[in-house]
């Protein structure tokens, strides 16, 4: 056993899955809030945090390794999307010559 | 009584998270984010005491302080109306959550989560916000838009937010008596004794610093055992080397290439894909060129926004 296994045994899960879903719960409250897109695509960055912290915790309470890799496809994914993402977003600056969500309210409909 | 505790405390915190998004004074915000701040601690002081709790108070303490940091920084970043000072807050929450991570032993997550999301993630964000902000404010010096300085319809967002919050809070405290017991020494003593099993090299490689000279065995995973917490290398004839435990790098890395080869190939095609879609919706922008130098010339804006295929 290493030593730093020895030192760091003893992390609460519980605290662990509170703050994540503290985080998701912030991510979520500002996704629903911010009108601005940039800032709406960080606040699903932010939930992309939360999720990280979640699988991480559940994978070192079941020494568990899969967590921690699936952890590294959310880091691909959340490239990609950022990239198209914001591919789209300056797309669609370049129409309105505005970030707000709500000049694209018609595509509600 | 003591059963809805945490969720008077989830609504005290999301009553503070209110009040840091609805009230744009300095005094409301203050006061909200000393009662969010309540909130989330009698929270963390209720989860103290359920299964899995706290057992290393050195290490609950690191662990307070970047949560602290983390949940922080995420307000403020919901809350700034500044674009720029969100993604730089954003950065904030990376940082301090692959503290956490380290804290939870998984340290190739956390160095690549701030290389990756911290170096690269986050700098393409900055530079659309840049390019973004660049444009409007030539037109508005230093102004920032209304669409940054009012919240769309902060009171819903945040009772969805604190209903999302009460169910895991729900699941967090009624569920965790259930979860099986977490991995001790002995099953973290298993991981590592199957992974050398599967490294015949690295184990070779340690037997030779040893000055080993016999070959070998057929199955490895035999020739390994464990003796009072350290793991050793036992062979036919009564050699006995103890050998280093493979670190989280190893552990993570074969967890990728033999668990999931299938993802591992997806993924690459995943960010190919992006690749190719990024390439795609840039290059739609060639035929504005000669709108965006009139723009950039300061010439009529209307003719630009017509260029675009279906633009209004």
């Amino acid at each position: 056993m290493s030593i730093l296994a020895a030192e760091f045994s003893s992390v609460s899960l519980a605290h662990m899955l509170l703050l994540a879903g503290v985080l998701m719960a912030v991510g979520l409250a500002g996704f629903l809030s911010r009108r601005n897109l940039i800032v709406m695509f960080l606040c699903t960055e932010l939930m992309f945090q939360a999720a990280v912290v979640t699988m991480v915790a559940f994978g070192r309470w079941y020494w568990d390794f899969s967590g921690q890799v699936f952890v590294i496809f959310i880091l691909t994914v959340a490239a990609a999307e950022a990239a198209l993402a914001l591919a789209l977003v300056i797309l669609l600056y370049r129409r309105r010559s505005t970030l707000d969500a709500e000049s694209w309210t018609e595509l509600r409909e | 009584m003591g059963a809805i505790l945490p969720y008077i405390a989830t609504i005290v915190a999301a009553l503070g998270l209110l009040t840091m998004l609805a009230g744009r004074q300095r005094p409301a915000r203050l006061g909200g984010g000393l009662l969010g701040l309540a909130g989330l601690t009698w929270l963390w002081i209720l989860a103290g005491s359920l299964p899995g709790g706290v057992e290393d108070v050195a290490a609950e303490v690191f662990v307070l302080i970047f949560s602290l940091i983390a949940v922080a920084a995420a307000v403020q970043m919901i809350v700034q109306q500044r674009p720029v000072y969100s993604a730089l807050f954003f950065v904030l929450v990376v940082l301090s959550v692959c503290g956490l991570l380290v804290m939870l032993e998984a340290f190739f997550v956390a160095f690549a989560l701030v290389i990756v999301y911290a170096g690269a993630i986050l700098i393409t964000y900055m530079f659309v916000l840049m390019l973004a902000q660049q444009a409007s404010n030539a037109e508005h010096e230093g102004e920032i838009p209304s669409y940054d300085r009012v919240p769309r319809d902060p009171v819903s967002a945040v009772v969805v937010a604190a209903i999302f919050m009460g169910v895991v809070v729900a699941a967090t405290f009624s569920g965790l008596s259930d979860l099986p017991p977490a991995a001790g020494v002995q099953a973290r003593l298993d991981a590592d004794v199957a992974l050398l099993g599967s490294l015949p090299r690295q184990v070779r490689r340690e037997l030779e610093a040893a000055e080993f000279e016999g070959a070998l065995p057929e199955s490895l995973k035999d020739a390994i055992q464990v003796r009072d917490g350290t793991i050793l290398f036992e062979d036919a004839d009564g050699v006995s080397i103890p050998l280093t435990p493979p670190g989280n790098t190893s552990h993570v890395s074969w967890s990728l290439v033999a668990s999931f080869p299938a993802s591992l190939e997806l993924a690459g095609v995943i960010l190919l894909m992006a690749m190719f879609g990024a390439v795609v919706l840039a290059r739609r922008e060639i035929k504005h060129a000669e709108a965006e130098l009139a723009i950039a010339t300061g010439a009529d804006h209307d003719e630009y926004g017509d260029s675009g295929e279906g633009a209004p």
